[in-house]
Protein backbone atom coordinates (compact mmCIF):
# COMPACT_ATOMS: atom_id res chain seq x y z
CA UNK A 1 0.00 0.00 0.00
CA UNK A 2 1.30 3.44 -0.97
CA UNK A 3 1.66 5.94 1.85
CA UNK A 4 1.01 9.61 1.28
CA UNK A 5 3.16 12.25 2.95
CA UNK A 6 0.48 14.14 4.88
CA UNK A 7 2.45 16.75 6.79
CA UNK A 8 2.64 19.37 4.09
CA UNK A 9 -0.97 19.77 3.05
CA UNK A 10 -1.75 23.04 1.30
CA UNK A 11 -2.27 26.21 3.29
CA UNK A 12 -0.30 25.55 6.46
CA UNK A 13 0.30 29.22 6.99
CA UNK A 14 -3.33 29.51 8.09
CA UNK A 15 -3.92 25.93 9.24
CA UNK A 16 -0.67 24.87 10.84
CA UNK A 17 0.37 21.28 11.37
CA UNK A 18 0.76 20.46 15.08
CA UNK A 19 2.70 17.15 14.80
CA UNK A 20 1.13 15.73 17.94
CA UNK A 21 0.97 11.95 18.38
CA UNK A 22 1.99 11.24 14.81
CA UNK A 23 1.65 7.55 13.88
CA UNK A 24 4.50 5.24 12.96
CA UNK A 25 3.93 4.09 9.37
CA UNK A 26 7.02 2.00 8.72
CA UNK A 27 9.81 2.26 6.16
CA UNK A 28 7.43 3.36 3.42
CA UNK A 29 6.83 6.63 5.21
CA UNK A 30 10.40 7.76 4.70
CA UNK A 31 10.13 6.91 1.02
CA UNK A 32 6.94 8.94 0.70
CA UNK A 33 8.69 11.87 2.41
CA UNK A 34 11.67 11.63 0.06
CA UNK A 35 9.44 11.44 -3.03
CA UNK A 36 7.41 14.41 -1.83
CA UNK A 37 10.45 16.59 -1.21
CA UNK A 38 12.07 15.57 -4.52
CA UNK A 39 8.87 16.51 -6.34
CA UNK A 40 8.89 19.94 -4.70
CA UNK A 41 12.58 20.43 -5.48
CA UNK A 42 11.87 19.59 -9.13
CA UNK A 43 8.94 22.04 -9.21
CA UNK A 44 11.06 24.78 -7.72
CA UNK A 45 13.84 24.19 -10.24
CA UNK A 46 11.31 24.54 -13.05
CA UNK A 47 9.85 27.68 -11.53
CA UNK A 48 13.17 29.46 -11.01
CA UNK A 49 13.95 31.61 -14.03
CA UNK A 50 17.20 33.04 -12.73
CA UNK A 51 19.23 30.47 -10.80
CA UNK A 52 21.39 32.14 -8.16
CA UNK A 53 24.18 30.85 -5.97
CA UNK A 54 23.20 30.75 -2.28
CA UNK A 55 26.34 32.51 -1.03
CA UNK A 56 25.96 35.20 -3.66
CA UNK A 57 22.37 35.87 -2.57
CA UNK A 58 23.45 36.21 1.05
CA UNK A 59 26.42 38.40 0.17
CA UNK A 60 24.17 40.78 -1.73
CA UNK A 61 21.56 41.18 0.99
CA UNK A 62 20.85 44.85 1.59
CA UNK A 63 20.38 45.28 5.34
CA UNK A 64 18.26 48.30 6.20
CA UNK A 65 18.64 49.93 9.59
CA UNK A 66 16.42 48.51 12.35
CA UNK A 67 14.10 50.51 14.57
CA UNK A 68 15.25 50.78 18.19
CA UNK A 69 11.88 49.86 19.72
CA UNK A 70 10.54 47.29 17.29
CA UNK A 71 12.34 45.42 14.58
CA UNK A 72 11.53 43.80 11.31
CA UNK A 73 11.95 40.02 11.45
CA UNK A 74 13.02 39.97 7.83
CA UNK A 75 15.88 42.41 8.43
CA UNK A 76 16.97 40.56 11.55
CA UNK A 77 16.97 37.17 9.80
CA UNK A 78 18.86 38.58 6.83
CA UNK A 79 21.48 40.04 9.18
CA UNK A 80 21.90 36.71 10.95
CA UNK A 81 22.33 34.87 7.68
CA UNK A 82 24.67 37.49 6.23
CA UNK A 83 26.85 38.19 9.24
CA UNK A 84 27.47 34.96 11.05
CA UNK A 85 24.78 32.51 11.85
CA UNK A 86 26.63 30.92 14.77
CA UNK A 87 27.95 34.01 16.48
CA UNK A 88 27.10 34.22 20.17
CA UNK A 89 25.34 37.49 19.48
CA UNK A 90 22.71 35.75 17.40
CA UNK A 91 22.58 32.40 19.18
CA UNK A 92 19.97 33.51 21.69
CA UNK A 93 17.87 35.28 19.04
CA UNK A 94 17.80 32.19 16.81
CA UNK A 95 16.70 30.09 19.79
CA UNK A 96 13.93 32.55 20.63
CA UNK A 97 12.69 32.55 17.03
CA UNK A 98 12.76 28.75 16.90
CA UNK A 99 10.68 28.66 20.09
CA UNK A 100 8.26 31.24 18.67
CA UNK A 101 7.79 29.14 15.55
CA UNK A 102 7.61 25.80 17.36
CA UNK A 103 4.98 27.05 19.80
CA UNK A 104 2.82 29.23 17.55
CA UNK A 105 3.82 27.74 14.20
CA UNK A 106 3.97 31.30 12.94
CA UNK A 107 6.63 33.95 12.52
CA UNK A 108 5.38 37.50 12.78
CA UNK A 109 6.84 40.22 10.63
CA UNK A 110 7.78 42.41 13.57
CA UNK A 111 8.66 41.93 17.24
CA UNK A 112 9.58 44.33 20.02
CA UNK A 113 12.81 44.23 21.99
CA UNK A 114 11.39 41.59 24.34
CA UNK A 115 10.27 39.50 21.38
CA UNK A 116 6.57 40.13 21.83
CA UNK A 117 4.69 40.24 18.54
CA UNK A 118 4.45 43.74 17.20
CA UNK A 119 2.41 42.91 14.15
CA UNK A 120 -0.47 40.64 13.23
CA UNK A 121 1.14 39.78 9.91
CA UNK A 122 2.50 36.25 9.75
CA UNK A 123 2.12 35.79 6.00
CA UNK A 124 5.59 36.87 4.87
CA UNK A 125 7.00 33.66 3.42
CA UNK A 126 10.49 35.13 3.31
CA UNK A 127 10.69 34.93 7.12
CA UNK A 128 10.02 31.17 7.12
CA UNK A 129 12.45 30.66 4.25
CA UNK A 130 15.21 32.69 5.94
CA UNK A 131 14.74 30.93 9.29
CA UNK A 132 14.85 27.55 7.58
CA UNK A 133 18.17 28.47 5.93
CA UNK A 134 19.54 29.71 9.26
CA UNK A 135 18.54 26.47 11.00
CA UNK A 136 20.00 24.42 8.16
CA UNK A 137 23.31 26.26 8.54
CA UNK A 138 23.22 25.69 12.27
CA UNK A 139 22.50 21.99 11.87
CA UNK A 140 25.34 21.65 9.38
CA UNK A 141 27.69 23.25 11.87
CA UNK A 142 26.50 21.74 15.19
CA UNK A 143 24.62 18.56 14.22
CA UNK A 144 22.11 19.57 16.91
CA UNK A 145 18.85 17.81 15.97
CA UNK A 146 16.81 20.70 17.33
CA UNK A 147 17.76 22.65 14.20
CA UNK A 148 16.99 19.84 11.77
CA UNK A 149 13.63 19.32 13.48
CA UNK A 150 12.72 22.96 12.88
CA UNK A 151 14.01 22.86 9.29
CA UNK A 152 11.69 19.90 8.59
CA UNK A 153 8.66 21.76 9.97
CA UNK A 154 9.51 25.04 8.24
CA UNK A 155 10.02 23.20 4.97
CA UNK A 156 6.67 21.42 5.33
CA UNK A 157 5.13 24.86 5.59
CA UNK A 158 7.18 26.21 2.67
CA UNK A 159 6.13 23.26 0.46
CA UNK A 160 2.50 23.77 1.47
CA UNK A 161 2.67 27.37 0.26
CA UNK A 162 4.97 26.82 -2.71
CA UNK A 163 2.39 28.05 -5.23
CA UNK A 164 2.39 31.43 -3.50
CA UNK A 165 6.15 31.93 -3.67
CA UNK A 166 6.91 34.05 -6.71
CA UNK A 167 9.99 36.14 -6.04
CA UNK A 168 13.20 34.84 -7.51
CA UNK A 169 15.29 35.22 -4.35
CA UNK A 170 12.64 33.45 -2.27
CA UNK A 171 12.44 30.62 -4.78
CA UNK A 172 16.22 30.22 -4.82
CA UNK A 173 16.44 30.24 -1.02
CA UNK A 174 13.56 27.75 -0.75
CA UNK A 175 15.35 25.41 -3.13
CA UNK A 176 18.51 25.71 -1.06
CA UNK A 177 16.90 24.80 2.28
CA UNK A 178 14.91 21.93 0.75
CA UNK A 179 18.04 20.47 -0.85
CA UNK A 180 19.98 20.85 2.39
CA UNK A 181 17.24 19.21 4.45
CA UNK A 182 16.99 16.19 2.17
CA UNK A 183 20.78 15.73 2.26
CA UNK A 184 20.78 15.92 6.07
CA UNK A 185 17.94 13.43 6.44
CA UNK A 186 19.42 10.90 4.03
CA UNK A 187 22.81 11.18 5.74
CA UNK A 188 21.27 10.78 9.20
CA UNK A 189 19.30 7.74 8.06
CA UNK A 190 22.49 6.19 6.71
CA UNK A 191 24.61 6.98 9.78
CA UNK A 192 22.31 5.88 12.57
CA UNK B 1 5.67 10.90 54.57
CA UNK B 2 2.42 11.27 52.61
CA UNK B 3 2.62 10.66 48.87
CA UNK B 4 -0.32 10.94 46.52
CA UNK B 5 -0.83 10.56 42.79
CA UNK B 6 -2.99 12.45 40.31
CA UNK B 7 -3.92 9.91 37.65
CA UNK B 8 -5.55 10.20 34.26
CA UNK B 9 -6.68 7.40 31.97
CA UNK B 10 -3.68 7.57 29.65
CA UNK B 11 -0.97 4.97 29.02
CA UNK B 12 1.38 6.66 31.46
CA UNK B 13 -1.03 6.55 34.41
CA UNK B 14 -1.92 2.95 33.60
CA UNK B 15 1.77 1.97 33.74
CA UNK B 16 2.42 3.93 36.94
CA UNK B 17 -0.54 2.48 38.79
CA UNK B 18 -0.15 -1.11 37.65
CA UNK B 19 3.56 -1.18 38.48
CA UNK B 20 2.94 0.39 41.90
CA UNK B 21 0.42 -2.35 42.57
CA UNK B 22 2.77 -5.09 41.37
CA UNK B 23 5.44 -3.80 43.74
CA UNK B 24 2.83 -3.53 46.52
CA UNK B 25 3.56 0.15 46.98
CA UNK B 26 0.54 1.89 48.47
CA UNK B 27 0.18 5.66 48.35
CA UNK B 28 -1.67 7.95 50.71
CA UNK B 29 -4.03 9.47 48.14
CA UNK B 30 -5.27 8.53 44.68
CA UNK B 31 -6.97 11.09 42.45
CA UNK B 32 -8.38 10.23 39.04
CA UNK B 33 -9.13 12.81 36.36
CA UNK B 34 -11.12 11.02 33.68
CA UNK B 35 -13.16 12.75 30.98
CA UNK B 36 -14.45 9.46 29.58
CA UNK B 37 -12.28 9.39 26.46
CA UNK B 38 -11.44 5.82 25.51
CA UNK B 39 -8.70 4.50 23.26
CA UNK B 40 -8.46 1.12 21.61
CA UNK B 41 -5.22 -0.80 21.37
CA UNK B 42 -4.19 -3.54 18.95
CA UNK B 43 -3.36 -7.04 20.20
CA UNK B 44 0.26 -6.45 19.24
CA UNK B 45 0.63 -3.37 21.41
CA UNK B 46 -1.12 -5.08 24.34
CA UNK B 47 1.31 -8.00 24.08
CA UNK B 48 4.32 -5.68 24.00
CA UNK B 49 3.04 -3.64 26.96
CA UNK B 50 2.63 -6.81 29.02
CA UNK B 51 6.25 -7.71 28.29
CA UNK B 52 7.16 -4.41 29.90
CA UNK B 53 5.13 -4.94 33.04
CA UNK B 54 1.74 -3.37 32.38
CA UNK B 55 -1.41 -4.06 30.43
CA UNK B 56 -2.08 -1.04 28.27
CA UNK B 57 -5.68 -2.11 27.65
CA UNK B 58 -6.61 -2.05 31.35
CA UNK B 59 -8.02 1.35 32.24
CA UNK B 60 -6.80 3.25 35.28
CA UNK B 61 -10.23 2.96 36.87
CA UNK B 62 -10.32 -0.81 36.30
CA UNK B 63 -6.98 -1.16 38.12
CA UNK B 64 -8.17 1.03 41.00
CA UNK B 65 -11.41 -0.93 41.38
CA UNK B 66 -9.77 -4.34 40.94
CA UNK B 67 -7.37 -3.56 43.77
CA UNK B 68 -10.00 -1.99 46.07
CA UNK B 69 -8.12 1.28 46.14
CA UNK B 70 -10.21 4.20 47.34
CA UNK B 71 -9.89 7.18 45.04
CA UNK B 72 -11.46 10.54 44.27
CA UNK B 73 -12.69 10.96 40.74
CA UNK B 74 -13.13 14.13 38.70
CA UNK B 75 -14.74 14.16 35.27
CA UNK B 76 -12.33 16.65 33.70
CA UNK B 77 -8.76 16.55 32.51
CA UNK B 78 -7.30 19.75 33.86
CA UNK B 79 -4.65 19.82 36.55
CA UNK B 80 -5.45 23.50 37.22
CA UNK B 81 -9.20 22.99 37.66
CA UNK B 82 -10.51 24.87 40.76
CA UNK B 83 -12.31 21.73 42.01
CA UNK B 84 -9.09 19.75 41.93
CA UNK B 85 -7.12 22.54 43.60
CA UNK B 86 -9.78 22.72 46.30
CA UNK B 87 -9.57 18.96 46.84
CA UNK B 88 -5.77 19.01 47.04
CA UNK B 89 -5.91 21.85 49.58
CA UNK B 90 -8.13 19.74 51.83
CA UNK B 91 -6.16 16.54 51.31
CA UNK B 92 -2.60 17.71 51.59
CA UNK B 93 0.28 15.35 50.96
CA UNK B 94 4.01 16.03 51.08
CA UNK B 95 4.29 15.00 47.44
CA UNK B 96 1.90 14.40 44.59
CA UNK B 97 3.05 12.45 41.55
CA UNK B 98 1.99 14.29 38.42
CA UNK B 99 1.09 12.16 35.43
CA UNK B 100 -0.26 14.74 33.00
CA UNK B 101 -3.25 16.94 32.35
CA UNK B 102 -1.64 20.26 31.53
CA UNK B 103 1.04 22.63 32.75
CA UNK B 104 0.89 23.54 36.43
CA UNK B 105 -0.14 27.17 36.91
CA UNK B 106 0.78 29.49 39.77
CA UNK B 107 -2.22 28.66 41.96
CA UNK B 108 -1.59 24.93 42.11
CA UNK B 109 2.17 25.44 42.43
CA UNK B 110 1.62 27.68 45.44
CA UNK B 111 -0.02 24.84 47.43
CA UNK B 112 2.14 23.48 50.26
CA UNK B 113 2.74 20.26 48.35
CA UNK B 114 5.52 19.31 45.95
CA UNK B 115 4.61 17.90 42.56
CA UNK B 116 6.90 15.28 41.09
CA UNK B 117 7.23 14.97 37.34
CA UNK B 118 8.92 12.08 35.60
CA UNK B 119 10.40 13.64 32.49
CA UNK B 120 11.59 11.30 29.72
CA UNK B 121 15.00 12.88 29.23
CA UNK B 122 18.23 13.40 31.13
CA UNK B 123 18.18 17.09 32.02
CA UNK B 124 19.75 19.57 31.41
CA UNK B 125 20.77 17.96 28.10
CA UNK B 126 17.26 16.89 27.15
CA UNK B 127 14.54 19.28 28.22
CA UNK B 128 11.21 19.81 26.45
CA UNK B 129 9.14 17.45 24.36
CA UNK B 130 9.65 13.89 23.02
CA UNK B 131 13.23 13.89 24.29
CA UNK B 132 13.69 10.13 24.10
CA UNK B 133 13.72 10.28 20.31
CA UNK B 134 16.51 12.84 20.25
CA UNK B 135 18.45 10.93 22.89
CA UNK B 136 18.14 7.63 21.02
CA UNK B 137 19.47 9.22 17.81
CA UNK B 138 22.32 10.96 19.62
CA UNK B 139 23.28 8.37 22.19
CA UNK B 140 21.51 5.11 21.37
CA UNK B 141 19.83 5.24 24.77
CA UNK B 142 17.40 7.35 26.70
CA UNK B 143 16.73 8.39 30.26
CA UNK B 144 14.28 9.77 32.77
CA UNK B 145 14.67 12.62 35.24
CA UNK B 146 12.35 12.90 38.22
CA UNK B 147 12.16 16.47 39.45
CA UNK B 148 10.11 18.80 41.61
CA UNK B 149 7.95 20.89 39.31
CA UNK B 150 8.35 24.65 39.27
CA UNK B 151 6.96 27.39 37.06
CA UNK B 152 9.56 26.87 34.35
CA UNK B 153 9.87 24.03 31.87
CA UNK B 154 11.83 21.02 33.18
CA UNK B 155 14.11 23.08 35.41
CA UNK B 156 13.03 21.94 38.91
CA UNK B 157 15.22 20.28 41.53
CA UNK B 158 16.41 16.85 40.41
CA UNK B 159 15.29 13.93 42.57
CA UNK B 160 16.65 11.05 40.54
CA UNK B 161 17.89 10.15 37.05
CA UNK B 162 17.94 6.76 35.36
CA UNK B 163 19.14 5.63 31.93
CA UNK B 164 17.52 2.98 29.72
CA UNK B 165 18.52 1.02 26.62
CA UNK B 166 16.73 2.01 23.45
CA UNK B 167 13.56 -0.01 22.77
CA UNK B 168 13.47 -3.09 20.55
CA UNK B 169 9.91 -2.46 19.39
CA UNK B 170 8.00 0.24 17.53
CA UNK B 171 5.65 1.40 20.29
CA UNK B 172 7.83 4.16 21.61
CA UNK B 173 5.13 6.66 22.60
CA UNK B 174 2.65 4.11 23.90
CA UNK B 175 4.85 1.56 25.69
CA UNK B 176 8.51 2.65 25.94
CA UNK B 177 7.73 6.14 27.30
CA UNK B 178 5.35 4.94 30.09
CA UNK B 179 7.66 2.01 30.82
CA UNK B 180 10.80 4.07 31.44
CA UNK B 181 8.93 6.66 33.50
CA UNK B 182 7.16 4.09 35.65
CA UNK B 183 10.39 2.14 36.27
CA UNK B 184 12.02 5.37 37.49
CA UNK B 185 9.07 6.04 39.79
CA UNK B 186 9.35 2.56 41.30
CA UNK B 187 13.09 3.12 41.80
CA UNK B 188 12.42 6.32 43.74
CA UNK B 189 9.77 4.83 45.97
CA UNK B 190 11.52 1.51 46.61
CA UNK B 191 14.76 3.23 47.55
CA UNK B 192 13.13 5.91 49.72
CA UNK B 193 14.83 8.61 47.69
CA UNK B 194 12.22 11.21 48.67
CA UNK B 195 12.95 10.76 52.39
CA UNK B 196 16.60 11.63 51.86
CA UNK B 197 15.58 14.96 50.26
CA UNK B 198 18.98 15.06 48.62
CA UNK B 199 17.77 16.95 45.58
CA UNK B 200 20.04 18.69 43.08
CA UNK B 201 19.37 22.18 41.80
CA UNK B 202 19.50 22.79 38.07
CA UNK B 203 20.96 25.71 36.22
CA UNK B 204 18.13 26.72 33.87
CA UNK B 205 20.63 28.39 31.53
CA UNK B 206 22.44 25.13 30.86
CA UNK B 207 21.43 22.38 28.47
CA UNK B 208 19.07 22.07 25.53
CA UNK B 209 15.33 22.29 25.03
CA UNK B 210 13.74 20.22 22.28
CA UNK B 211 10.34 20.57 20.64
CA UNK B 212 7.89 17.94 19.48
CA UNK B 213 9.64 15.56 17.10
CA UNK B 214 8.98 15.75 13.37
CA UNK B 215 7.60 12.46 11.95
CA UNK B 216 10.64 12.05 9.71
CA UNK B 217 13.01 12.05 12.70
CA UNK B 218 10.56 9.88 14.60
CA UNK B 219 10.61 7.27 11.83
CA UNK B 220 14.41 7.34 11.56
CA UNK B 221 14.61 6.71 15.32
CA UNK B 222 12.08 3.89 15.46
CA UNK B 223 13.48 2.16 12.38
CA UNK B 224 16.94 2.29 13.97
CA UNK B 225 15.50 0.47 17.00
CA UNK B 226 13.70 -2.33 15.17
CA UNK B 227 15.77 -2.90 11.99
Amino acid sequence: MKIKYNYSKKGQLHNPQKYQKTPFEGKKFLLSYQNFREKNIKNLKQKIEDKKDFNEIIKNFQIEKCDDIKFSTRILLKSILKENVDSEKYDKIVNVLIKKFEVKKRIFSSYDKLFFENSSNYQDMINYILLSNICAKQYEKTKNLKFLNTVLKLNDLICSEIENIEENIELNLSLHCLNKELDFVLKLKEDI
Amino acid sequence: MKIGIVLTNDERSRAYLQKLQKQKILLHSYVLMDNGDEKEFSNEIVTVSKKFGFNISETTKETLLKNNISFNEFNFLDINHPKLIDFLKKNLCDYFIFTGGGILKKEILSLPVKFIHLHPGIVPYYRGSTCFYYSIINEQNSGVTAFIMDEKLDTGEIIHQKKFDKPNHQFVDEVYDPHIRSETLIDILQNNILKKEDFREQNPEEGETYFIIHPVLKHITILSCID
